[in-house]
């Protein structure tokens, strides 16, 4: 009951970020270097000790159908993606065993392009989606991701403060 | 965790891959391929996606007025700091062409006089408990060449003439003051006469005294400087008679005349260094 309560504040708290961010994007209008907000907090929750696999992978599930309705995508575009992102991380957190703000940014780092790059993809499906050429596709996934992992410390420790259960390693 | 459990947890976790997989192939498809499924698919989602696009548009369209107020707040404060800063800037330029103006018009007054001049700011007055100027100071003195008893003019008449010089400073005797007297005439009739100030503290006025009984003055008849003495230049304007009457041993006439000059608004004066050349009329 407690990490059940405790998904839903980290849901409302990534949707806050969400609207913190398509706010952040509209004053500043910082592209390329335009950051992916809700992709490090699935990266947190995937690689927190305390949290569940299945409960990790709902509360990603969630955040990721947000971002769906919000930011106009067709439905199941980002939900997949950070489904996907989440399971990633999820096994790459399993595989190493180093942890800090340097594993933080470089995973937010790594996993950002990919994912953007998957993003990207799926994208080219779309009926009428509109391609974009390689050199502004790599200039925008390199500086979307380098923002992101700029960002990912701070997101990292915002889901450790909304749920300090995460930190707890399962007895 | 028992075996059936982690069959359900692996069930589960694999419907959270494959679900939006599916959905958001239905959705990627065009709408004249889709099969049973699709649209069965986006039958389902269909109302819930609605109803939750709705929710999603309200929150976004408050965010989005939110960001635009804040644009607005912005746009107002740098409007107000621009208005603010054209407002000084306007009356910065008001009063310098206000300045501009009399300057030009003592440059006119200057040229019609036809004697050597300088030009003089006024730096102090001296008020009288019911605001009239009863003394002023102006920015030229002795080294300036300036001496006591020269002719101060404004361009709309006499305003007096130096009383004392120091350095770089001198005060005017004004035509108003009872220290003062000058010699005039009467514009039409010719009449000639003496003013003196009545140095009242309430208003402007100055008494004028007609050599004849007989002189025909009426009220509203311009005085101006006579020239007699050489103090003054002749023909420049005093101001108006704005009485006449009352006899004094019933030998001269009287009245009184009020300035043409406005003291309370003279910024700039002109000070007659020579004595005249070709009196003009002022």
């Amino acid at each position: 009951m407690q990490g059940a309560r405790g998904s839903i504040i980290i849901v409302l708290v990534a949707f806050a970020i969400l609207l913190l961010q398509s706010v952040f994007s509209r004053l500043l209008a910082p592209y390329p270097f335009s950051p992916y907000f809700g992709l490090p907090f699935v990266f947190a929750l995937a690689t927190a000790p305390g949290i569940r696999l299945l409960r990790g992978a709902l509360t990603a599930f969630a955040i990721g159908y947000l971002y769906d309705l919000f930011t106009g995508n067709p439905l199941g575009l980002h939900t997949f993606v950070f489904v996907v992102g989440y399971f990633t991380a999820w096994l790459l957190g399993y595989l190493l065993s180093f942890r800090g703000i340097v594993f933080e940014m470089v995973l937010s780092f790594v996993l950002t392009v990919l994912l953007g790059g998957l993003l990207e993809l799926i994208r080219g499906f779309t009926p009428g989606g509109i391609a974009r050429s390689g050199g502004t596709l790599a200039l925008a996934l390199f500086a979307s991701a380098f923002a992101t992992a700029l960002l990912a410390p701070i997101l990292f420790a915002l889901v450790r403060w909304v749920d300090p259960e995460s930190e707890r390693a399962p007895t | 965790m028992n075996y059936f459990q982690t069959i359900r947890d692996a069930a589960i976790l694999l419907a959270l891959l494959i679900v939006p997989a599916v959905f958001l192939r239905a959705n990627l498809r065009d709408p004249s391929e889709l099969s049973w499924l699709d649209r069965a698919l986006l039958q389902v989602s269909g109302p819930v996606q609605y109803v939750a696009e709705w929710a999603a548009d309200g929150v976004t369209s408050i965010v989005e007025d939110y960001v635009y107020l804040l644009d607005v707040k912005s746009d107002n404060d740098h409007l107000r700091a621009e208005n603010d800063r054209l407002q000084r800037e306007m009356r910065v330029l008001r009063s310098d062409v206000q300045r501009v103006r009399e300057l030009e018009s003592l440059l006119g007054l200057r040229e019609r006089l036809a004697t050597e001049s300088m030009t003089a700011r006024v730096i102090a007055k001296d008020i009288s408990p019911s605001f009239r100027v009863v003394r002023l100071a102006i920015d030229r003195g002795e080294q300036a060449g300036v001496h006591a008893g020269m002719p101060v003019v404004a361009n709309q008449g006499l305003v007096g003439q130096i009383r004392r010089v120091s350095g770089r400073f001198a005060d005017v005797l004004l035509t108003i003051d009872p220290e003062s007297r000058v010699d005039v005439v009467v514009g039409e009739s010719r009449a000639r006469g003496r003013i003196e100030g009545l140095g009242e503290r309430g208003r402007y006025r100055c008494r004028i005294q007609f050599d004849r009984m007989d002189d025909r003055v009426a009220v509203g008849d311009e005085v101006f400087t006579s020239g007699l003495g050489k103090k003054f230049p002749a023909s420049i304007l005093i101001g108006y008679i704005s009485k006449v009457g009352g006899q004094e041993l019933g030998l001269q006439q009287q009245g009184e005349v009020t300035p043409a000059v406005d003291f309370t608004r003279l910024d700039e004066v002109l000070i007659l260094t020579s004595g005249p050349k070709d009196p003009g009329a002022l």
